[in-house]
């Protein structure tokens, strides 16, 4: 798939997991970028084109919920699909991450299976 | 409207780690004893929550129990895990995963509770009080996991 994915997660080994899974859905390893943080992220959104991202929320520095308002301040970054990826169960949190634009949410722990099938079903429905 | 709030055992606790290592790194193990000799912990790292109560997660692996989880995490051989780095990091994610399953277990779906970030540690607060506490055991070695909140504090 000709997909643009931003992984966004503090652990360096997680965003590693999440990288093959991503591979998985076919999309080519030059196409994959990650951020350990919000401000990171922002920083690869001005130079890179990115079709979905995969959001943690509990973060350092600038955390998910931050991040999701600053890209919904960006018109050029409207179509850009993001899917919460994380641990958060606070209901009101949840709430705001779709209101902030989250098209979808996955909750950790997580099989591999799962994220695979959000991401081919998301992707899928873009192109 | 305010959820009940649930006290967790040590069984539950365990099935909980239990889950999230085989679902997150497809690591598994077994609910271990507390009073078995197995190899002493090395690593450290503790996670709190707040909301409708306050409390702690501690978990203290080997470094042979780490070793096994980041190399499936990140798909290299045991021996070619750098256990600072990645022993560390992955051991961080186990505490934030299972601090995510330990708030939604204390209400349920519309939880109220916040999780802060993990850290590790030097080594555990051995004065800290413990009010459920499980082992589990995987190839590689165990993990030793404490809960503490202070909804337990008051019905001690």
């Amino acid at each position: 798939m000709s997909c643009n994915i931003l992984i966004v997660d503090d652990s360096r080994i997680l965003r590693s997991a999440i990288r093959k899974v991503v591979r998985c859905a076919g999309i080519d390893e030059d196409r994959i970028y990650e951020a350990g943080d919000g401000r990171q992220a922002l920083a690869v959104l001005e130079h890179e084109w990115i079709d979905m991202i995969l959001l943690d929320i509990n973060m350092p520095v600038m955390d998910g919920e931050q991040f999701a308002g600053e890209v919904r301040k960006n018109p050029d970054l409207a179509d850009v699909a993001l899917v919460v990826v994380s641990t958060e169960a606070n209901e009101g949190r949840l709430q705001r991450m779709r209101a902030l634009g989250a098209v979808d949410s996955l909750r950790k722990p997580f099989q591999p299976e799962d994220l695979l099938r959000l991401i081919v079903k998301l992707m899928g429905a873009k192109q | 409207m305010t959820q009940p709030i649930h006290a967790i055992e040590g069984g539950a606790l365990a099935r909980m780690v239990l889950d999230l290592l085989e679902r997150t790194a497809m690591v598994f193990a077994d609910e271990g004893s507390d009073d078995a000799d197995y190899a002493v912990p090395t690593r450290f790292a503790r996670i709190e929550y707040s909301g409708p109560t306050r409390g702690t997660l501690t978990l203290a692996a080997t470094d042979g129990f780490l070793a096994e989880v980041a190399s499936s995490l990140l798909g290299v051989e045991p021996e070619d895990v750098d256990l600072k780095r990645d022993g560390d990091d992955a051991l961080q994610e186990i505490a934030n995963t299972l601090g995510g399953s330990v708030v939604l277990a204390l209400t349920g779906e519309h939880c109220e509770y916040s999780l802060g970030l993990p850290q590790v540690v030097a080594a555990p607060d051995a004065s800290e009080t413990v009010h459920a506490a499980c082992v589990v055991v995987a190839e590689g070695g165990p993990l030793r996991v404490g809960w503490c909140d202070e909804l337990a504090s008051q019905a001690a």
